[in-house]
């Protein structure tokens, strides 16, 4: 049986007085795209990096591709078959993006097989290569430092805001490349705060906040969890709508534009029946974008149900 | 266990990365002590230079470890031996593997350069290894370009002058400054901000050197844990002998620096 690529089980990490993360739970399966969602501050690069043995866990344990992370021996097999894409990944400006990628697949021990191809798809020169990376340009390195994770083509990649600095195209590009991966078995764990990256990548979210994973489940089935939003437009004006438009259950952000109502509802079967009631001449219920169900998570108070 | 393998990639790595640094630092090191031997004839010669020394108060002959029986002679091989124990390079030599240490290690985590390496199978042991083993040869090229130096500027001299003692001298010098860069190791294991690393790295070398001169201390039971109590470039050139006990002391705080760093560095959070 294959071990999950990534397990983490009740894992804290304090310092001192303050929780860095706390309690987190989260599995992700050998194969599986998953993105890691999360404000700023929220504990992303402290998962990743307790992840990859960077900080050990204050409690709890962490075991990457099966191997348990706080055992230097075991986590040697486990990094020699990932790639890691920091969000800042401090490369030297005097060396050259040719003689880092050549000495960190050295230190891989796996050889850099891919690197061509990914030479290409980001549209790097050759000469971008040769030159001191000091000279380079944010978006030049950031690709360089998406070379060095993917060249020696990992059974698991960690990305930590990789699309930080890129273009478009070279988004784009990036996107396609995961894509490859993602289609020869490589698992991927993309963290990024960009929703919608990780709507058109990940097959599951999860999300944390201060510390905390508050929902781990399939985009969709977070957005069935969540509130549709609804537009409605009345033929006439009916003085007593917009009283029972809010005393609907589980219903938010009730706004009046002329003749339309707009609002965020959690109990459709009772929007259905109020409806009934009422002169309606149009009505649009969409479902939430990830976007919502980010806002909703992030508000004050989060939702319970995940 | 470290890999040997691992060791030997990030030396070299570190060594190419740092090429122009130590350089410059073995130039630096190599340029004053042939300045200082092409001088000699110009500031007096022997007679001015003893003058000299005769005037300097019993603290600052202390300072500047003027041992009391050579004084009498302070010839051109007593100042040429000086010049190894001038504030000048002792300051070149404990910079640079202070800075080797907190670049090595604290620098490495403050840039976040250290999670491309360590991402990969490298142990952290390995990795503080390779950094410890280019401190190491750094120091030992500084001093060996300060005798190179030396040698090129007392051509010019019409003086016999035991080269060979000085190149022990110089031996000595890169052992005093790699056992230094054991404690700046151990102390840049600690940190995760190159500038409190720099700032302790720096302390603990000048405190080292200054704890040395206090006559109460270097004459207590203790003095002997020392590292500058047993650099004494002058006995060296003068006898043309290494005392073993010193090169001990000086290797044990190698050894044991580096590996309190590993230790250290093995456990700690990187971040």
């Amino acid at each position: 049986m294959i071990p999950p690529a990534i397990s983490l089980a009740h894992v804290s990490k304090r310092y001192g007085t303050l929780d860095a993360v706390t309690d987190l739970n989260l599995t992700v399966a050998a194969g599986e795209v998953l993105g890691f969602l999360g404000p700023n501050g929220a504990g992303k690069t402290t998962t990743i990096r307790l992840l990859l043995g960077f900080l050990r866990p204050s409690a709890g344990s962490v075991r990457l591709l099966g191997h348990d992370m706080t055992d230097a021996a075991a986590s040697l097999h486990a990094r020699s078959r990932a790639g890691y894409v920091p969000d800042v990944a401090g490369l030297d400006p005097a060396a050259t993006g040719l003689w880092l990628l050549d000495e960190l697949a050295r230190l891989q021990r796996r050889s850099p097989v891919d690197r061509d191809q990914l030479v290409d798809a980001l549209e790097l020169r050759a000469q971008d290569l040769r030159r001191p990376m000091g000279r380079l340009s944010r978006g030049t390195r950031q690709k360089i430092n998406l070379i060095q994770g993917m060249q020696h083509r990992p059974d698991l990649l960690i990305l930590d805001e990789p699309t930080e600095g890129l273009d478009p195209l070279a988004k784009r590009a990036l996107f396609g490349l995961l894509r490859q991966a993602h289609a020869r078995g490589a698992t991927i764990f993309f963290s990024s705060h960009v929703l919608s990256e990780v709507e058109d990548l990940c097959d599951r979210v999860a999300l944390i906040r201060r510390g905390r994973l508050v929902a781990v489940d399939r985009i969709d089935d977070l957005r069935a969890h969540m509130q549709r939003r609804v537009t409605v437009q009345l033929s006439r004006d009916a003085d007593e709508a917009e009283a029972q438009l809010a005393r609907l259950p589980d219903m938010t952000a009730l706004q009046r534009t002329d003749d339309r109502w707009h609002f965020l509802a959690g109990d459709l079967p009772a929007v259905l029946r109020l409806l009934a009631t009422l002169p309606v001449e149009d009505v649009i219920i969409e479902p939430p974008s990830l976007e919502d169900v980010f806002l909703q998570y992030y508000r004050p108070e989060p939702p319970h149900h995940a | 266990m470290p890999s040997l393998g691992d060791i030997a990639l990030i030396f070299w790595g570190t060594l190419r990365r740092k090429r122009l640094s130590l350089f410059w630092f073995a130039l630096s090191a190599g340029a004053f002590h042939w300045l200082v031997a092409v001088s000699f004839p110009a500031i007096g010669g022997t007679e001015a230079v003893t003058s000299v020394v005769r005037t300097f108060p019993d603290g600052l002959r202390t300072l500047l470890k003027l041992a009391p029986n050579l004084q009498a002679g302070f010839g051109v091989q007593d100042y040429l031996a000086f010049t190894w124990i001038h504030p000048l390079f002792i300051g070149l030599g404990a910079a640079f593997v202070v800075s080797r240490a907190t670049g090595g290690l604290t620098a490495e985590i403050e840039r976040g350069s250290i999670y491309l390496v360590l991402s990969r199978p490298v142990q952290r042991s390995s990795f503080v290894l390779g950094k410890a083993v280019e401190m190491i040869f750094g120091a030992g090229v500084i001093a060996l370009a300060a005798w190179l130096g030396l040698v090129i500027g007392v051509q010019v001299l019409p003086y016999e002058l035991p080269l060979g003692n000085y190149l022990l001298a110089a031996g000595m010098a890169s052992l005093l400054f790699a056992a230094l860069g054991g404690g700046a190791f151990f102390i840049a294991s600690c940190f995760s901000r190159a500038a409190l690393s720099d700032a302790f790295g720096a302390a603990w070398t000048i405190v080292a050197f200054v704890l040395d001169v206090i006559p109460a201390v270097a004459a207590s039971p203790l003095a002997w844990i020392n590292p500058w109590h047993h650099y004494f470039p002058q006995a060296i050139v003068a006898t043309g002998a290494i005392d073993p006990f010193g090169v001990a002391i000086l290797l044990a705080w190698l050894c044991g620096g580096v590996a309190a760093a590993v230790a250290v560095f093995g456990r700690r959070d990187l971040a």
